[in-house]
């Protein structure tokens, strides 16, 4: 049994809180800050921590969701027939996470932060585009594609407790001819979906503390709801680059400790 | 005669047009923000409770019943639980209104799909109060 302290219970507001504010500046989903954060600062279990991070990520894909939906960049079809091949991902990411130590995890998610650090560097040499790009004359080609590559960010989610967002949405714009607009909001609105297939796996295993994962979620949706606006005024190409600095050292620091528990 | 693949069917079914004529916006925006607000208002009056009361919280899952329980006698932890599940609840409550959404106007092919991807969230369900 344990209890709650006011010191932990800021703390892991704090977190949430800018975990969901600099996941939306960024453009990332919360769950690549939040679980390095939980795993290296506050040395929760890596199953503890995947399974705290899938309960923000439905929370802000709900809330997030509900933005984009008002504003009508959500494609929700496509979205729907994606979300037969992230659920599919994500329970079986899910259900290899239980047979898996919680140290292959941690080094598996410090493989997968360099690539995405990259592509956040390349975000962060990018000029904004001038003026709006079409949201409402396109066409989705290559499908099969964007189905494997749902299926393996769904896989993603529900192995390491991340939306996936930054695998499928290069994946819509680049191959798929879907709008980036469009490809964001719609991934946005996927992930929660895609997050609560693999959720009940870890509920069901016990690695959802509720109290901790309350205070991260509401501190999640308060910084998300903040940074959502501090975003359209903002765009920092120095403070993106940051943070992909900042993830690589994470990602060290993750494969360091991964490797550390699997020797000891 | 054009030979018809379901991979041409479900390029129709998400072509742009086809999704500006959804109007499914609406309902899908109802279901999400009833859920969210619900299980965040739900979450912190529950936190409210266990640090008043600085309630023990047992490291394995209750089940069902014994959230039911609690809630009855008014313990924070259960409110916690019954917050995360409603959370989780949410994006199904959401695919459940698509699928109303789409069997209501006769569009069956959506509606298997999001009946499809209900069958996959049940799975995940079972899976993990099995």
């Amino acid at each position: 049994m344990n209890t709650l302290t006011a010191q932990n219970l800021h703390w892991f507001l704090f977190s949430g809180a800018a975990a969901g504010f600099f996941g939306s500046i960024l453009g990332v989903g919360g769950g690549i800050i939040l679980v390095p954060l939980l795993v290296l600062v506050f040395h929760i279990p890596m199953h503890f921590a995947i399974g705290t991070s899938i309960m923000t990520v439905i929370a802000t894909s709900s809330m997030a969701g509900t933005f984009n939906l008002e504003r009508g960049t959500v494609n929700i079809r496509l979205g729907m027939v994606l979300e037969v091949a992230t659920a599919i991902g994500a329970l079986f990411g899910g259900t290899l996470a239980g047979l898996v130590r919680g140290d292959v995890l941690t080094v598996v998610f410090g493989g997968i932060l360099p690539p995405i650090a990259w592509l956040m560097w390349r975000k962060g040499n990018e000029r904004r585009p001038a003026g709006p790009i079409s949201e409402t004359d396109y066409q989705m080609r290559r499908l099969p594609l964007a189905m494997g590559m749902s299926l393996g960010a769904g896989t993603v989610s529900g192995l390491l407790g991340i939306g996936g967002g930054i695998i499928k949405v290069p994946v819509m714009t680049v191959f798929c001819g879907i709008p980036a607009k469009i490809a964001t909001a719609t991934s946005t609105f996927m992930i929660g979906v895609t997050a609560v297939a693999s959720a009940f796996l870890y509920f069901g295993r016990g690695q959802v503390r509720p109290a901790m994962t309350a205070v991260v979620v509401l501190g999640v949706l308060g910084g998300s709801a903040t940074g959502t606006q501090v975003a359209k005024r903002l765009h920092s190409n120095h403070l993106i680059r940051l943070f992909a600095v900042l993830l690589s050292l994470a990602a060290v620091q993750m494969v360091y400790r991964g490797i550390k528990g699997l020797t000891h | 005669m054009e030979k018809k693949s379901l991979l041409d069917r479900i390029y129709r079914e998400v072509d742009a047009r086809a999704s500006q004529g959804d109007h499914a916006e609406k309902p899908a925006r109802r279901a999400l923000l009833t859920g969210v607000f619900l299980s965040a208002a739900m979450l912190a009056v529950g936190l409210w409770i266990v640090w008043i009361r600085q309630e023990a919280r047992p490291n394995e899952p209750p089940a069902l019943s014994e959230i039911t329980r609690g809630l009855q006698q008014g313990r924070g932890t259960s409110l916690l639980y019954a917050g995360l599940l409603f959370l989780a609840a949410t994006p199904i409550l959401r695919v459940v209104v698509m699928v109303g959404v789409y069997l209501r106007r006769r569009e069956l092919f959506m509606a298997a799909v999001s009946i499809i991807v209900l069958g996959l969230l049940a799975v995940g369900v079972l899976m993990g109060s099995g």
